[in-house]
């Protein structure tokens, strides 16, 4: 379907309703089947597309300034210090562990942002090629606090464990923590429990851990080997005990030392608690990348089935798609051209309830199910025709895509008459209940229950991420801030007292200010409701990364809903 | 008629004779060893019989063998090439006694010219002009003086000197012949058996050690003095002669860039020749031919003087080793003219009429080392790959996959190309070498290349002192410079990459070493001629390589145009290179217009064992020790292996991992030991400079 700019004004996008499909060229043909393919509206040259690169480009510095904030650790002082002990830096020791060139897609790496804790909650996590098997790699950063765990390691830990589960991928820890921080203990003590029950769980479910004791890991953060399938201890490196000295002294008046009471050589010669003793952290990480090729990976997926072509169209172009005012719509097909294999795309029910795009195509040869927002808003057709689609990528085991640009499902006497809640139950129903696994990324906004119908953190999309420029919230900031003005007028009318308009005024710019602020995607990712903000260039990189990542597991579509309110 | 051959020799001239023997469809017969059962002048021929052993002694000098592998393969003739049994006239005769047409001189003329010293006097009968002797019958103490003096300078003809006062006389005859001196044995060559002698006190012990040299690789210990000639020119001429009476010559061939007395670059014509001296030295070789009765491909060789006089050497009763110069400008093949001869041709006409057309260079490359004295490099020919035009011609003993055995000559190939002129020729040779893929062996290549580019070579004044003026270390050392060794190190870096995403068993399709969040750049490093190299790259999003840097330094300058698994163009200050590469194991070969680098590949995880402090041995696990094979004090290389111990039953090595002096044992045969316990020491010796090792 081609979109173009209308001649006349700046850049408001026509809606075309004839198909337009390019002929896809004879090399691309497979077999009898000629696939569509994507043509694209996206000019370079356009004022729209400046505007809306430039709003990216400033959305990706100021992204990009806080990861460069993640990487810097806990600051240059303690990683002088840490290195002048002659120790690698959390990057670097899961840098050596990789497979050389192979791709690491770090998770939550923007975690704790603006909360009193270091950007990236003092924990350095991700999935990566260990001896040629996918793994979830994470490693405490010393240079922050000592490594220790803060609420927001908590939650980043709590959320890579089911990332690991639900994928069915090895687990390795690259340890080196000072164990809970003292000062938040409450926050931490009973809940971070489950970080123990996570790793031995994952153990029984057949899901090797490994951990690689690179310096203390004591007192509860004994347990993370303790729990682990599989350990390797640094001579005069690792520290693994329950008490240190101080501790043991207090406790039974027993003097003691590091070493006996937890120093790598007695943990391999004595308590057996080491599998391996390594002889510096080089060799320990050569010892954690034998354990994963020894350990008869295999992944349950059928892999790649397809061809992946490259899509025609320059990834770079993403960057001035999405509309820098969240109040203009775009036509998500322009960014499926740039994402998936050969920008080829076999659109379902393209007629109908066109506000929301749904289709057929594949990354990096996994096929997917797209549900694209196009227009914002979800209307009882757009429902009922993701419901469907749903339902029909559950019956052939293929996994979806969400790209979220919605402001929700339609309000209004009409809608409302016309069972818009019925039909958005049913499809927030046909969310929540497929079993093929979801990728939901927010490419622009993601407002109201249009965010649960497309698959926002609380449906347990197996990723979610979200582009610079993407929002997220219950309502829109004016709108939110307007709903509150005028419940507040029709308050004082019903009392009959006066309506102060300038504080009304400057309440509406309090709240707006504040939606605004808690629905930017840093705010966001710093509470793990997303799993990162991705640069839009690498959107088919990351989902073709989280594909074969799923496809660690058969997909197994829903053959069963609940009830459908018709 | 000959109509089956056996080819009594190996590599790259058994090779040569088959093609021009099998281009007259005449069936050749190969003889191997065992190591050379796997050759491909083994592959090449019809049939082969297994000579059974290695060493030359244990077959290809087996005249036996030899005589009784073309008996029973039904062969009626036998080419011997060059070398070996090629100027044994015992061997020519024993092919004839069994009915065998032997494809070379009759066994008396071989006979004839085996001598040095017999040949010298023959031809100075014969009018040909030969340097002064002075002859030392071995073993008598009785020295003589021969019949000489045709060249200015040379001794009055005289008879034996009687002389007991052994070195006081030879002094004497020495000091007569003019200082410095050249010791000779008479049935040498090859520089076996041969002292250039300065100083009257040091030739007595030249001379006995020439002798013990002499009788060691010849049987025969005689040695004479001759004056020393410095800076002479070798120059040859080659003849051939059929059983009709007919001896022409077929113009001559330069063979002065010399190392050890072994030519190593040929050429035709000779640019030191002017047309008159052309016609009088081949002509007083067709005399010499024509003196002893010359019947087939055979070469007179002169020393020819810095004044343009000249002086037999000796005659080679053969195909020489760089015959292709001469077929390469005169459109000959003599390997055929060889046989027709044989079956009792006549020389054909375009022999009589030969002409020579353009010049025609030839080198030999050798697996050895030329900055290390020399030495000779064994191994596994990886790649074999010397490409040019149709002025380009290879003769090669070795193609891909080819072990260079440690058995026999080093050569593995020569390389000629044919130019209109001198300059031409050396041009194109030095190209066809500069870009040759020779992966596995250590060869002079290098050193050839300079050589040919060398102004001093490239003017014509070369004579055989050519490389005791060039230092051979520094002609030799690679042509790949430390900073262009460092772009090839980042070409091994890039492909292996390619390499490693192309059999990802997984994400392969992802953008190389992709990040969401980038620390760090991926890492390679590798050894190669000079320090470790460290190569740090990055790709972008795009698969384009973004970022470079060598040893910590970002290297804005270099960019990595494109590269795949095998090949890579990378630019220095925008200056374009393809470079080939080819990667065995950790080792990978990287092939440029620039030069060539081997780099071995620095592990990413050294194994810790590797790390042990060097010297400290010890117990790899508990058994008995079974041996002791070394005592404090011996000298030990590392790989050496000291002390066996047996444990399951199955004996296990300790070895030496350096070089050193064995300086502690702790052990005795038969002690129990434990796993850990220390065996003994060695301690390392320092490795000095590039010390001669061959003398």
């Amino acid at each position: 379907m081609r979109f173009s700019l209308s001649s006349d004004d700046g850049g408001d996008r026509t809606v075309h309703d004839e198909k337009d499909y390019h002929t896809p060229p004879s090399d691309r043909e497979r077999g009898p089947v000629t696939m569509p393919v994507l043509s694209s509206s996206v000019d370079p040259a356009s004022e729209v597309y400046r505007q809306n690169r430039l709003a990216m480009e400033e959305a990706l510095v100021e992204v990009n300034a806080q990861l460069d904030i993640a990487r810097g650790g806990g600051g240059e002082r303690y990683v002088e210090r840490h290195r002048s002990r002659g120790k690698f830096l959390a990057r670097e020791r899961i840098e050596l562990l990789l497979d050389p060139d192979t791709p690491f897609l770090e998770l939550a790496p923007l975690a704790a942002w603006g909360t009193e804790y270091t950007v990236g909650a003092s924990l350095v996590a991700g999935i990566g090629v260990v001896s040629g098997v996918e793994c979830l790699v994470s490693a405490n950063d010393p240079t922050v606090r000592g490594g220790s765990t803060n609420p927001f390691t908590m939650r980043k830990s709590s959320r890579l464990a089911d990332i690991a589960l639900e994928n069915r991928l090895p687990s390795i820890n690259l340890v080196e923590s000072g164990g809970a921080d003292l000062p938040t203990q409450s926050e931490i003590f009973i809940p971070g429990g489950r970080g123990f029950r996570d790793l031995t769980q994952r153990s029984a479910a057949g899901l090797p851990t490994i951990a690689l004791v690179f310096g203390n890991s004591t007192a509860g953060g004994a347990y993370v080997p303790g729990m682990s399938d599989h350990i390797v201890m640094i001579e005069g490196r690792s520290k693994v005990f329950l008490g240190g000295p101080p501790l043991v002294k207090m406790a039974t008046g027993e003097e003691s030392d590091d070493e006996s009471l937890g120093g790598a050589e007695m943990h391999a010669r004595v308590s057996g608690l080491a599998d391996y003793l390594a002889t510096d952290e080089r060799d320990a990480i050569r010892l954690g990348r034998a354990i994963v090729s020894r350990l008869n990976w295999r992944k349950h997926g059928i892999g790649p089935s397809l061809r992946p072509d490259e899509p025609l169209f320059d990834a770079d172009e993403l960057l001035g798609i999405a509309s820098a005012d969240l109040r203009v719509p775009f036509d998500p097909r322009d960014v499926l051209a740039r994402v998936v294999d050969g920008s080829s795309f076999d659109e379902f029910k393209p007629l109908y309830g066109p506000s929301l795009v749904t289709g057929w195509a594949q990354v990096h040869g996994y096929p997917i199910g797209v549900l694209a927002n196009h227009r914002g808003v979800l209307f009882s057709e757009e429902s009922n025709k993701a419901t469907q689609f749903i339902q029909l990528a559950n019956q052939v085991d293929i996994p979806l895509l969400f790209l979220q640009n919605t402001t929700g499902y339609m309000v209004g006497k009409d809608y409302e008459q016309r069972g818009i809640i019925k039909d958005g139950a049913k499809m927030i129903n046909a969310v929540s209940n497929s079993r093929v696994p979801h990728l939901t990324v927010n490419i622009g906004a993601s407002y109201g229950a249009g965010n649960y119908g497309m698959c926002g953190r609380a449906y347990n999309p197996r990723f979610l991420f979200s582009w610079p420029n993407a929002r997220s919230a219950v309502m829109g900031p004016a709108q939110l801030a307007g709903v509150l003005s005028i419940v507040a007028r029709q308050s004082a009318e019903a009392r009959g007292l006066p309506f102060d308009e300038d504080a009304d005024a400057a309440m509406r710019a309090t709240v707006e200010a504040q939606i605004e602020a808690e629905s930017l995607p840093l705010f966001l990712t710093a509470r793990l409701y997303d799993d990162g903000i991705i640069d839009p260039r690498d959107t088919r990189t990351v989902l073709g990364l989280c594909l074969s990542v799923i496809d660690n597991n058969p997909v197994h579509g829903t053959r069963g809903y609940g009830v459908f309110r018709m | 008629m000959i109509t089956k051959l056996l080819v009594a020799n190996r590599g790259e001239i058994a090779r040569r004779v088959m093609r021009s023997a099998h281009a007259m469809c005449i069936t050749c017969v190969a003889v191997c060893s065992d190591a050379d059962v796997g050759a491909p002048h083994v592959a090449e021929a019809d049939e082969v019989v297994h000579l059974t052993g290695n060493t030359p002694a244990e077959t290809y000098l087996r005249s036996d063998l030899l005589v009784a592998a073309a008996r029973s393969s039904g062969a009626d003739a036998v080419h011997p090439g060059y070398g070996f049994l090629s100027e044994d006239a015992a061997f020519a005769r024993a092919c004839l006694d069994a009915g065998l047409v032997f494809v070379g001189p009759p066994p008396e003329v071989i006979e004839a010219m085996g001598s040095k010293l017999a040949a010298k006097a023959t031809m100075a009968g014969a009018g040909v002009p030969v340097l002064p002797t002075v002859r030392i019958p071995h073993g008598t103490g009785e020295h003589e003086q021969a019949a000489g003096g045709v060249v200015e300078g040379s001794l009055d003809e005289g008879g034996p000197i009687e002389h007991n006062l052994v070195e006081a006389d030879l002094i004497r005859a020495a000091t007569e012949l003019g200082w410095p001196v050249l010791v000779k044995a008479s049935a040498g060559g090859g520089g076996r058996g041969m002292r250039v002698v300065e100083q009257p006190d040091e030739l007595a012990e030249a001379v006995s050690s020439a002798a013990r040299e002499a009788h060691s690789a010849f049987g025969d210990g005689t040695v004479f003095l001759e004056p020393y000639i410095t800076r002479p020119r070798h120059v040859e001429v080659q003849i051939l002669g059929d059983a009709h009476g007919n001896v022409v010559h077929l113009f001559e061939r330069e063979c002065s860039i010399q190392r050890r007395h072994q030519k190593i670059v040929e050429e035709c014509p000779s640019p030191a020749l002017s047309p008159e001296l052309r016609t009088e030295m081949c002509t007083t070789a067709v005399a010499a031919a024509y003196a002893i009765g010359y019947v087939g491909a055979g070469t007179v060789e002169f020393l020819l003087l810095p004044d343009g006089r000249f002086a037999f050497l000796e005659v080679n009763t053969r195909l020489q080793v760089e015959h292709p110069v001469t077929e390469m400008v005169t459109g000959l093949d003599l390997v055929r003219l060889q046989l027709l001869v044989a079956e009792g041709h006549a020389l054909p006409p375009e022999v009589l009429n030969a002409t020579v057309r353009g010049h025609a260079i030839e080198v030999r490359l050798y697996a050895e080392d030329a900055t290390h004295s020399w030495r000779p490099s064994a191994g596994h020919l990886h790649r074999f790959s010397v490409t040019g035009g149709p002025d380009v011609r290879v003769d090669s003993g070795v193609e891909d996959g080819s072990d260079v055995s440690p058995y026999y000559d080093p050569m593995v190939a020569k390389v000629i190309a044919h130019g209109q002129t001198r300059h031409e020729a050396a041009r194109t040779l030095a190209r066809v070498l500069a870009t040759a893929q020779i992966h596995g062996v250590t060869t002079n290549r290098d050193l050839l290349v300079r050589i040919l580019r060398h102004p001093e070579f490239l003017s014509g004044d070369i004579d055989t002192g050519f490389l005791q003026r060039h230092d051979p270390a520094e002609l030799g050392r690679p042509l790949a410079t430390p900073a262009v060794e460092q772009v090839h190190a980042l070409a091994a870096a890039v492909t292996g990459q390619a390499d490693r995403r192309r059999q990802a068993p997984v994400l392969g399709g992802l953008p190389s070493g992709w990040r969401n969040i980038w620390s760090q750049m991926q890492t390679s490093s590798y050894l190669g001629h000079g320090d470790q190299i460290n190569i740090g790259y990055r790709f972008d999003r795009t698969g384009r390589c973004a970022a470079v840097s060598v040893n910590g330094a970002r290297r804005g300058d270099v960019e990595v145009m494109s590269c795949d698994v095998d090949a890579a163009v990378i630019a220095v200050d925008a200056v374009l290179r393809h470079y080939r590469v080819h990667r065995v194991g950790a080792t990978t070969w990287v092939d440029g217009p620039d030069g060539c680098s081997v780099l071995a590949e620095v592990p990413r995880f050294p194994l810790p064992g590797s790390q042990l402090v060097a010297g400290a041995l010890v117990a790899p696990l508990p058994g008995t020790v079974v041996k002791v094979a070394v005592s404090v004090g011996d000298v030990v290389s590392a790989g050496d292996t000291l002390i066996a111990i047996e444990a399951m039953k199955m004996e296990h090595e300790v070895r030496s991992a350096v070089d050193g002096t064995v300086t502690e044992i702790h052990v005795a045969a038969g002690e129990q030991v434990e796993a850990g316990r220390l065996l003994a020491v060695v301690e390392a010796q320092d490795i000095g400079g590039d010390e001669d090792m061959a003398g």
